[in-house]
């Protein structure tokens, strides 16, 4: 028994020590503080700019509330008023296509549905700093995987910028591995009045849209930043921006990868740093002090209101990369969606032999499969006409069969291939 | 039985015979035994003495006397001993001490007259017999028949009766308590006790108490011989140098004796004085596991911890779990945490004076004992025969060897073991000059992940010595050296291997004098100077195929000096000043490349206006200013006092620690062009009382402080190899108050100690830029801040044999910064955090039972042994030591981490030869 307990010690300060003896808890329901949550990066580029407004939630809760009806305006140190107006959940879009000039400031107005008015600093854009190149390398991590290594350099020698953020967009080409020109369409369905036989008529027809070569697009997320400020020179090299496994069903058909570098102000790279570092993952020995970390808009009318999150005016460059797995000598990676292969017998009477009671047949499966979810484009698919219509049918699972469930089958106007 | 007798007699006839005889006497005495000078006196004359044998000892006379009076003949011969005389008839009746009145006191035969105490006030000795006097009765003077003074000097030596050492700080005091000294380093105390019957009693913590009925007629000698406490089976608990409570003008300090804390129960088998320390009301810790103390609403780095003089950076194994002080050699520890004496300086809160054992004169003789966890051994031997001893001590964990037999592959590879040494030799050279040296060791290896390593060890080395020009000038020349250094080793499989270092050196003397001026005015002055060497970081790969370069950060360098004086100054009996003036001086050196940042913007990379560069030695920037120590202690009646206390501090180094609680990776920074030193100013008031012959020791304490410049950090901030660590760097105000109270019981079956203290801490960090703003620029609650804190330590012997302790601890939980709501924002989910220190976790309570068991009682035997049996955390309670929150996959998840969830049961087997 005391040995036991001793040795239990032993765990628990051993695993102290290697930060997993926490146990998760839910604390109880503490005070909410429900407050204005405001994301919004005015950029140089000529566009119709974004400003997000959305309020925390709950801990136990899983999605923000967003706040619509708001009316929300930049104005400029030249008194030019851009109006946002909502164009979904939380997001506002500036009526008429603007761009940030260096030696203007901008400030965000938001005044809510309830009267209240909030305005950010007045932000002047950043220097200007584009990104020299950017380029892949094939890399080897420490827990044995290889893969590519996207990364980024940033010659700033002239220029003042310091700070930077990135974002990624990836879009890669999907290309359904068991499409086949044709689906079936069954009709007449109809059980038989002894229960045992089902029957439906059935047509093969070919598809209607492009339904083999798609293109996916994800945005990056979190924060992702970088500063040259500890460095004797101001620029960047090879900073990593995104690792893929070489195995990693993005690289089957081909990928192509957009960053933008936002070159941001001491202050924005301050807040989004700190926002970063409290939400990482902490051990024992290194627990960061956490706190409320304060952003550049506040309330009119209450100055004691917490309000999160920054305007920034950034200067953004941008680059795009394209690449295939064979560039790299590496297999064909998998396809990203498990695929599922099913046979199934058609015929009348299947036959076992001499089995009894007789297999039924596997009519009402198939209809199943092929037609229940057909409102939300997730019925599987034949892989061929089957041949003959009395045998097997092949049938896969949507996500092979049908590569508009899973991306757009509309090639972006930047793909090359 | 018969000198009473004969007084009784004396005084009968005392009142009717006075008449003189004039014969006159020729005699001759050289180097005559007073005895046979009698006898001679007896042949020549018609007297007869009515004397006793053993009163004059070895006492000679040489005089020569020709037609003398027998009166004069007595005086002379009499006159340097303590002997009186009185001729009656031809009769001469000598006593010892007493003199004999010839008349009473006017009030003798008359109640309704009130005696008149200033006038000659007789003391007689039967007086006292109607007193049931316990032991033998010592006399001590000479009675005088003019004299009217109501109180004489004792002095005296104590020495230990087995080793014949001197023992220091043993309380002498009367059996009314309402005079008391301690003893010097030498064992020399002199106390004032009113004339009469006094009961003497000796008192210190592990030392066995002695009481002498003492009946003093004048100015004499007493001398002592204590046997140590720790051969008896009595327990002494925990103590004060008994009385000093309410005596000293001290307030808030706390002495906790080694010898007395056997029975408490323990974590792991092992006895922890600073644990113990922390059962007392105003010293707190964050938790379990968590080293540093905070000492009335003060950082953890505000604390100097001394051993044998030296500055001990880390005192703690295992995180906190294990104080580093070898509790075998350890001998008494000393924490100020008000009134700091002016001869220490350089940190804002407190004092822990940690003192080892001086190692036995005569005898070779050890200690040892075997927990779960660790074993431990000290031996103590003589070098040259009451004059020199040598005292060592080590411990070591098997803790290696537990985790190594563990099943679970990763605690297999996983280490954690630690190790102490401490050898201190002390030589007494002669009368006048004493010296003693110290050499301790620590060190600490763990791995937080199986490819890291970490170590960390303290390095001490001290040297004092000791020398007495007179009777009324002492000095003491301490030279010591610190060195705290960790490491972090970390052993991927990949190109990253590194090798991190932090180091902190310095280096210190001390020159201390005391005057004994007079009796109202003891002075204590000196001048002490310490330079400090840090290598603030080195990261340098520790293979040929890692990746990571070499940086080093600049080292910083920093003399700290300082010159003071105190006088203790007894203004009456009952009013006694304690007057301190310190001032301090820091210079921070060069070689140093310091940034200088635009006023009044915070301070980042964009605000650098421009660099200095210092060459080696140059100054870089200097601080310093006046420290007040000053007190008072007024008796209210003798066995109550109040004491108040004004006390202001400053500390030139701080502690960057990340964490709410110190941990070993935390690097000490000296105070420099950006950053400066933190000051505090502290006022306290207590009363203490003292009951059933101090028995019983009550403190009521209050204490109000406020801090400024200390040391805080932007949210988030990152600390180590940061080379413009002031651009994380708050600095800003603290206020503490609290209220403290403490009951002791010393002695008895039931004996113990129980502690509360309401005290808040508040840190304020205020700025016009909102970025080095926090909570609003209010004041908020510190880390530390646990309002409630009770702790009661209780020992209760059943029999010799048996003895059951307990300890409870009930505190607030401190206060932490929790998430209040979500938000996201880059598409990733965050926590928005409360105002810092809004919430706090769970209230902390802990129960710890132990069972001591003695060894046999024979007297010849091997060792006396004997056995603990503790368990730690009985309830069960699963104290949460940390709340924290992680983004996993974009979902918010709340943790939280406990040391102790199920109770811990230890054994422990002591012995000592």
């Amino acid at each position: 028994m005391k040995k036991a307990a001793i040795f239990k010690f032993f765990l628990c300060f051993i695993i102290i020590l290697h930060s997993s003896c926490r146990e998760p808890f839910e604390p109880d329901s503490i005070d909410f503080l429900d407050a204005l949550v405001v994301e919004s990066t005015i950029t140089n580029e000529l566009k119709k700019h974004e400003v997000k407004l959305s309020r925390t939630y709950a801990l136990e809760n899983f999605e923000p509330t967003y706040v619509n009806n708001a009316n929300v305006r930049v104005e400029d140190s030249n008194n030019n008023l851009y109006s946002f107006s909502l164009i979904s959940d939380g997001s506002y879009i500036s009526d008429s296509a603007f761009q940030a000039i260096s030696g203007v400031t901008y400030k965000l107005y938001i005044t809510t549905q309830d009267g209240k008015e909030y305005e950010s600093d007045s932000i002047e854009l950043t220097p200007i700093s584009d990104i020299t190149n950017l380029y892949t390398e094939i890399v080897t991590k420490d827990n044995g995987e290889t893969g590519i290594q996207i990364m980024v350099d940033n010659n700033n020698t002239n220029s003042s910028a310091q700070y930077f953020r990135y974002q990624y967009e990836e879009t890669y080409k999907i290309i359904a591995p068991n499409w086949n020109l044709y689906e079936a369409v069954l009709t007449n369905f109809s059980v038989a009045s002894n229960g045992d036989a089902v029957e439906f008529d059935s047509e093969f027809i070919e598809r209607t849209q492009e339904e083999q070569i798609c293109f996916i697009t994800d945005k990056s997320f979190g924060i992702l930043q970088t500063s040259t400020s500890d460095l004797n020179e101001n620029s960047i090299e090879k900073f990593p921006i995104k690792f893929i496994q070489s195995s990693d069903g993005v690289l089957r058909d081909r990928y192509s990868i957009l960053v933008k570098q936002f070159v941001q102000s001491i202050e924005a790279y301050t807040y989004y740093e700190i926002v970063n570092e409290l939400g990482e993952n902490q051990n024992i020995l290194s627990q960061t002090q956490p706190g409320f970390v304060l952003g550049n808009v506040s309330s009119l009318n209450d100055t004691q209101e917490k309000v999160i999150g920054f305007f920034e005016v950034s200067s953004v460059s941008e680059k795009r990369v394209f690449f295939n797995y064979s560039d790299f000598n590496f297999p064909k990676p998998e396809f990203i969606f498990e695929c599922n292969l099913i046979e199934l017998d058609y015929s009348i009477n299947a036959t076992c032999g001499p089995c009894s009671p007789p297999i039924r047949n596997e009519r009402a499966q198939i209809y199943r499969l092929l037609t229940t979810f057909e409102d939300d484009n997730l019925n599987y698919l034949i892989t061929e006409i089957p041949q003959p219509l009395e045998g097997i049918w092949r049938l896969t699972n949507p996500e092979c069969g049908d590569c508009t469930t899973l991306g757009t089958n509309i090639e972006p106007d930047f793909w090359e291939d | 039985m018969k000198k009473v007798l004969l007084f009784s007699i004396v005084l009968f006839y005392s009142q009717i015979l006075f008449s003189q005889t004039e014969k006159s006497i020729t005699i001759s005495f050289n180097n005559t035994p007073i005895k046979e000078a009698i006898i001679e006196l007896e042949n020549q004359t018609n007297f007869h003495f009515y004397f006793q044998e053993d009163w004059f000892g070895d006492l000679t006379v040489s005089q020569t006397f020709s037609n003398t009076a027998i009166k004069d003949v007595l005086f002379k011969i009499f006159n340097q001993t303590s002997i009186n005389y009185h001729i009656i008839d031809d009769r001469i009746i000598l006593s010892n001490n007493s003199y004999i009145y010839t008349s009473l006191p006017n009030a003798f035969f008359n109640s309704n007259i009130i005696l008149n105490t200033d006038e000659n006030d007789a003391i007689f000795y039967n007086e006292y017999e109607a007193n049931a006097l316990n032991g033998k009765l010592i006399t001590i003077g000479k009675q005088n028949k003019s004299s009217n003074q109501k109180s004489y000097v004792i002095s005296g030596f104590v020495k230990n009766e087995s080793t014949n050492e001197p023992i220091q700080n043993l309380v002498i005091s009367t059996n009314n308590k309402s005079n008391f000294t301690t003893t010097n380093s030498k064992g020399y105390f002199s106390l004032e006790v009113p004339a009469g019957i006094n009961e003497i009693e000796t008192n210190l913590l592990g030392y066995e108490t002695i009481t002498k009925n003492v009946l003093v007629y004048g100015d004499g000698n007493l001398n002592f011989e204590v046997l140590e406490g720790a051969e008896q089976l009595d327990e002494i608990l925990i103590e004060a140098k008994k009385d000093d409570n309410i005596k000293t003008a001290v307030v808030g300090v706390t002495t906790i004796d080694m010898a007395g804390i056997k029975n408490i129960p323990v974590v792991l088998g092992e006895r922890d004085i600073l644990k113990i320390a922390t059962t007392m009301p105003g010293v707190k810790t964050a938790g379990e596991g968590a080293s540093g103390f905070n000492v009335r609403g003060g950082r953890t780095d505000q604390n100097l911890i001394l051993l044998d003089n030296a500055v001990i950076y880390s005192p703690s194994h295992f995180l906190g779990f294990f104080s580093a002080l070898n509790p075998f050699t350890t001998g008494s520890l000393d924490i100020y945490k008000a009134s700091i004496p002016a001869e220490y300086g350089g940190r804002l809160s407190s004092v822990f004076d940690i003192k080892t054992k001086d190692g036995n004169l005569t005898k070779f003789s050890g200690e040892g004992s075997i927990g779960p966890v660790t074993a431990n051994l000290s031996l103590e031997t003589p070098i040259v025969k009451e004059k020199s001893s040598l005292i060592l001590g080590g411990r070591a964990t098997y803790s290696g060897w537990i985790l190594r037999s563990l099943d679970d592959e990763n605690l297999k590879n996983s280490e954690a073991s630690f190790y102490d040494g401490i050898v201190k030799y002390k030589h007494k050279l002669n009368i006048n000059n004493t010296i003693q040296t110290s050499i301790y060791y620590s060190n600490d290896k763990f791995s937080i992940t199986s490819d890291s390593l970490y170590r960390y060890n303290n390095q001490l080395a001290s040297l004092k010595w000791d020398h007495e020009f007179n009777e009324k000038n002492k000095a003491e020349v301490i030279l010591v050296n610190s060195q705290y250094k960790y490491n972090i080793d970390y052993e991927g499989n990949s190109n990253r291997n590194f090798d991190f270092g932090y180091k902190i050196n310095e280096t210190q003397l001390k020159l201390n004098f005391d005057y004994f001026y007079s009796k109202k005015h003891k002075f204590k002055y000196g001048l002490s100077s310490k330079l400090y060497n840090v290598n603030p970081g080195t990261i340098e790969p520790s293979d040929l195929n890692s990746d990571v370069e070499y940086e080093s950060l600049d080292k910083e360098k920093g003399l700290e000096s300082a010159i003071y004086i105190a006088d203790l100054f007894e203004i009456t009996d009952r009013l006694l000043l304690d007057i301190g003036l310190r001032y301090s001086f820091y210079a921070s050196l060069g070689p140093a490349t310091k940034n200088i940042y635009q006023e009044g913007l915070p301070r980042n990379p964009s605000t650098i206006i421009g660099q200095e560069t210092y060459g080696n030695n140059a100054v870089v920037k200097t601080y310093g200013g006046p420290e007040i120590r000053t007190s008072f202690r007024y008796f209210l009646t003798p066995s109550f006092s109040l004491k108040g206390s004004y006390n202001n501090t400053i500390q030139y180094i701080h502690l960057l620690s990340n964490n709410t609680t110190e941990a070993p990776i935390d690097t000490w920074k000296l105070s420099d062009l950006n950053t400066k030193p933190q000051r505090a100013q502290q006022i306290s008031l207590g009363l203490y009382k003292n009951l059933d012959a101090s028995n019983i020791e009550l403190s009521l304490e209050g204490y109000y402080k406020k801090m400024k410049d200390i040391l805080d950090y932007k949210i988030g901030a990152d600390l180590i190899l940061n080379e413009n660590l002031e651009q994380e760097l708050l600095q800003g105000q603290g206020k503490a108050y609290g209220i403290e109270f403490l009951l002791k019981k010393k002695k008895g079956k039931l004996n113990g100690w129980l502690g509360y203290s309401y005290s808040r801490s508040f840190v304020k960090l205020d700025s016009p830029l909102d970025e080095e703003r926090v909570n609003n620029g209010d004041y908020f609650p510190a880390n530390y801040d646990k309002p409630h804190d009770f702790t009661t330590v209780l020992n209760y012997k059943l029999t010799h044999r048996f003895s059951f302790s307990a300890n409870f601890t009930y505190q607030t939980g401190r206060p932490i910064t929790f998430p209040i709501g979500k938000y996201v924002i880059a598409n990733e989910e965050q926590v928005v955090y409360s105002d810092r220190n809004q919430y706090r976790i769970p209230d902390y309570y802990r129960l710890d039972l132990g069972l001591n068991i003695e060894g046999n009682h024979k007297l010849q035997k091997l060792a006396h042994s004997f056995w603990n049996i503790s368990v730690f955390n009985v309830l069960g309670r699963n104290n949460p030591y940390s709340v924290f929150f992680v983004n996993d996959d974009g979902k918010i998840q709340a943790y939280q981490t406990s040391i102790f969830t199920v109770p811990i049961p230890t054994i422990t087997y002591n012995f000592k030869f």
